[in-house]
């Protein structure tokens, strides 16, 4: 049921742009959502993170994660913990709350991707410039190499990876199109299949909430594969469940995204600024969403469960919504939408006193009322996974204490404190000028 | 309809006393006592009379007039003497026409001027005696009247000792009376009020005291941090003085040729594996150079660029090993080989590790040229810098911590006020808070 409502009545895909976000001059470089769509990370080309609240699109948080661009970013599954690599031959991984590094790993090479374990955030893998992925558990300091153990593997490097939903396998794309399956915790590998085109896997998505996955390869086209049926394969060459690509201009991806169930995929255009969206089911091209021009795309990301795409350009990131249409005739039944003023005619019964035509009320028991929690928080069902020790390891908190880290609460943003008023501040008594400041000292340290 | 008039000048009490007797003003026999004039005894403003101005007017203007005509009588009198005295009578009639004619310009330039002026007083009293306009300088002789007019009986001068009455404006009679006043309060009342204030639960000095003790604990621990860090880049140097003058040996491994990848900076999409590392490095410097890093001030070059800018004079505020404008070859440029530490081959170290260790490089390390070596490509530079992020992220937050802790000493310095315990009745209930505060 909350499902129904979240989705809205038609389409669920992003019609026109809504606008930038602002990010004081960063360069931005990739951008990954947290769990539920109420976060934001922002990796920058100078090497700064910035978090953003998306009900604001405020940034929350901005530190210095690397000396080098970012290239990747992970959130890890409660939200706490955020995984960035960078170009500076090192991975971190960062208290989202204070802003404190955790732990910094250094390798002898470019890192290009790195991904949290999406049920435990001790482990990540990570896949570097000429050299075979490794899995890293953080704490204690464990490093396994994943080697390529498929026949015809001496010059097949890996080039995409990623952990399925469940974090039940780790999968990655080689350069000659293989499609390799390990598994996650002994890091045997499972099965492997060829695809049906002998290029470069150039990206491996995996959608949160159904059985997918997709990759894009370096011959332009998207295809779509259920897992299962990839499990268990010695070699076979796989024919893709759906295939999407740009028909017209074959244009190369720089990244694709998809929404959650994986119904419509997004792919952003190397050569112009425009995102194309495709149905999956179908393959039919049902949008393209056009950018400023002159600007190249780097990264995209799909809300999780609303209808909102994120694109990381050179300069900006744009958020792209669905067209707000508004309908006044929604608010009350009654309520019309006039064209021009007309002379208002009132009904019979419009202000009597007692509905004439209405139904007696019945007059309830009072004790068969129930009591309605109105206070408590409870986790939304349609944003836990299908597993059901979820519910309770999601449980939001308020305080932030324990739980999910769902929201970053941070203070208001004064610049004067002279010009305080009890509007920007409730609670605060002005008595005159001079007490003003004193007033404000006086609040910041009973909230403590 | 209560019209308070404007505290007239005195001159133009004359003007009240003008009475058409016909109005309903001029009827009323008695004063209100209530009007601002009463209680300044002047004029009552429910006695004055509407056409007042304008007779008084009137009556300036006749006075004015009968002036004129004595004044010229006068004149015309002194002429005529002087005429008679000399005997000319046509000069008289002369001077007279003249006068006269002369006279009447004369006579009236003056009545225009006269005209003016009263136009003039008109406007002037019309402004002044027009709608109750309360400005300050009405207000000041109003004030000190009422202030005076208090009609309650003097009060004595509130030194006990003092037998006299209190001044005007002031509870003492003199400066020494309130001086003596103010020392036997505090002789008084300080001690025990100091002793009730110094000896009850000190919370909010504890709790200065407990964060004091907390932000030592955390600078002590930042130099602490500091001091590796330094010690790591010296191990860092001594390890490349091991290696300087090693020959290069062994062969390059060779690259998959047709591999791709995406560049991070530009986003190009097709950037051949083999030149990966050369393209990304290049577009950095490009878009770091576009970017200006500059700080007006020169701090210590140990960690930060600090090479001015000639154009603007800022220093360049970039970490210095990776500065793409300023940098010059490092302390690498001695080695021949790659060396990178064969230690770290088969294991990615983290950072923490490498600065806790006493060796962290080991002994020897990669033999190829440096040129060439594709899968270790600068990372002495890379570790420089990464150690200056690591030590510049100290330094932010020792500057927090000494902020926080400098607060701190303000807050329990005034704690310690004595002041403040004078003025702090715990008796009393705090305005704002329904409870007294936490310092009793």
């Amino acid at each position: 049921m909350a499902e129904l409502l979240d989705k809205n009545y038609g389409a669920a895909f992003p019609e026109e742009l809504d606008g930038p976000l602002d990010l004081q001059n960063g360069a931005p470089n990739c951008c990954k959502f947290n769990r539920w769509g109420t976060l934001v990370a922002v990796g920058c080309a100078d090497g700064r993170v910035f978090i953003v609240d998306f009900i604001t699109k405020n940034p929350v948080k901005v530190f210095t994660a690397h000396a080098l661009p970012l290239s990747g970013i992970s959130w890890s599954r409660d939200g706490r913990k955020l995984l960035t690599c960078s170009m500076d031959q090192t991975i971190a991984v960062w208290n989202v709350l204070t802003g404190q590094m955790i732990e910094r790993i250094r390798y002898n090479s470019a890192i290009l991707s790195a991904h949290f374990n999406p049920r435990d955030d001790n482990k990540c893998i990570v896949l570097r410039t000429n050299s075979l992925p490794t899995m890293e558990q953080i704490n204690p300091r464990i490093q396994k190499v994943l080697t390529n153990d498929t026949p015809g593997a001496s010059d097949d490097i890996i080039c995409a990876i990623s952990y399925d939903r469940k974090a039940k396998y780790i999968i990655t794309g080689t350069g000659k199109g293989k499609i390799i399956f390990y598994n996650a915790d002994t890091l045997k590998c499972v099965s492997w299949c060829k695809q049906s085109s002998s290029q470069q896997v150039r990206q491996i998505i995996v959608p949160p909430k159904s059985n997918f996955i997709l990759t894009n390869s370096q011959d332009r086209i998207i295809r779509t594969y259920v897992l299962n049926d990839l499990l268990n394969l010695k070699g076979a060459t796989v024919e893709a469940q759906y295939k999407v690509q740009d028909m017209v201009n074959k244009a190369a991806w720089k990244s694709v995204c998809t929404d959650s169930d994986g119904i419509y995929i997004c792919g952003a255009s190397t050569k112009a600024h425009s995102l194309y969206i495709w149905e999956s089911n179908t393959g039919s091209l049902i949008k393209i969403l056009h950018g400023t021009k002159g600007e190249s795309l780097m990264d995209v990301q799909w809300h999780p469960t609303r209808p909102v795409i994120l694109s990381v350009s050179q300069a900006t990131v744009s958020l792209w919504t669905q067209a707000h249409v508004e309908n006044w005739s929604a608010f009350a039944p009654e309520f019309q939408e006039l064209e021009e003023n007309e002379k208002y005619q009132e009904k019979e019964g419009e202000f009597d006193m007692e509905d004439e035509d209405a139904e007696e009320e019945i007059k309830k028991d009072l004790e068969e009322e129930e009591d309605i929690d109105v206070v408590g928080l409870k986790p939304e069902e349609y944003l836990a996974s299908s597993d059901e020790e979820d519910l309770t390891d999601m449980k939001l908190d308020q305080t932030l204490r324990t739980g999910p880290l769902w929201y970053i609460p941070i203070a208001p943003d004064v610049d004067n404190p002279e010009n305080l008023t009890s509007a920007t501040l409730p609670g605060l008594e002005i008595k005159d000028d001079q007490s003003l400041l004193a007033g404000a000292k006086g609040i910041g340290k009973q909230k403590k | 309809m209560e019209q308070s008039g404007p505290l007239l000048p005195p001159e133009n009490e004359e003007v009240w006393k003008m009475r058409c007797e016909e109005c309903v003003r001029c009827s009323t026999k008695e004063n209100c006592n209530e009007c601002e004039p009463c209680q300044v005894q002047k004029h009552c403003l429910k006695r004055r009379c509407f056409q007042a101005k304008r007779l008084y007017q009137d009556k300036l203007a006749k006075e004015k007039k009968l002036e004129e005509k004595r004044r010229k009588d006068a004149e015309n009198l002194n002429l005529s003497i002087a005429s008679v005295a000399s005997g000319n009578f046509s000069l008289n009639e002369k001077a007279q026409k003249k006068g006269r004619k002369s006279g009447n310009e004369k006579e009236k330039e003056k009545e225009k001027m006269a005209a003016k002026k009263q136009k003039e007083e008109k406007t002037k009293k019309e402004r002044d005696d027009g709608i109750y306009r309360p400005t300050r300088q009405n207000n000041e002789l109003k004030r000190k009247m009422t202030v005076n007019r208090k009609f309650e009986p003097p009060r004595q001068c509130l030194n006990p000792d003092c037998i006299r009455s209190a001044r005007t404006e002031s509870k003492y009679c003199s400066d020494d009376c309130g001086r003596i006043l103010a020392r036997m309060r505090l002789t008084e009342v300080l001690p025990a009020r100091c002793k009730e204030y110094f000896s009850g639960p000190r919370t909010h000095e504890t709790e200065m005291e407990r964060k004091k003790m907390q932000y030592d604990l955390e600078m002590k621990e930042l130099h602490e941090n500091e001091r590796k860090l330094v010690g790591c880049i010296e191990r860092l140097h001594q390890y490349i003085g091991k290696m300087a003058n090693l020959k290069p040996e062994g062969e390059e491994s060779k690259i998959e040729e047709s591999l791709f990848e995406a560049c991070v900076v530009c986003g190009q999409n097709d950037v051949p594996l083999r030149k990966y590392a050369k393209h990304v490095e290049t577009c950095w410097a490009r878009a770091e150079k576009a970017i200006s890093f500059n700080g007006a001030e020169f701090g210590s070059d140990r960690i930060f660029c600090e090479r001015q800018d000639p154009r603007k004079g800022g220093f360049c505020k970039r970490l210095k090993s990776l500065c793409p404008e300023h940098r010059k070859q490092g302390p690498e440029q001695v080695m021949n080989i790659c060396g990178y530490p064969t230690k770290w081959d088969n294991k990615s170290y983290t950072i923490s590790e490498i600065i806790e260790d006493e060796d962290p490089f080991g002994d020897s390390g990669c033999m190829l040229a440096k040129d060439n070596c594709s899968r270790h490509s600068k990372w002495v530079v890379t570790l420089r810098g990464s150690i200056e992020l690591e030590q510049s992220a100290v330094l932010l937050k020792c500057l927090e911590v000494s902020q926080e802790s400098r607060k701190c000493a303000q807050y329990s310095e005034w704690s310690n006020n004595v002041v403040l315990a004078m003025m702090h009745n715990p008796k009393l209930p705090h305005p704002s808070t329904s409870t007294s505060t936490a310092e009793t």
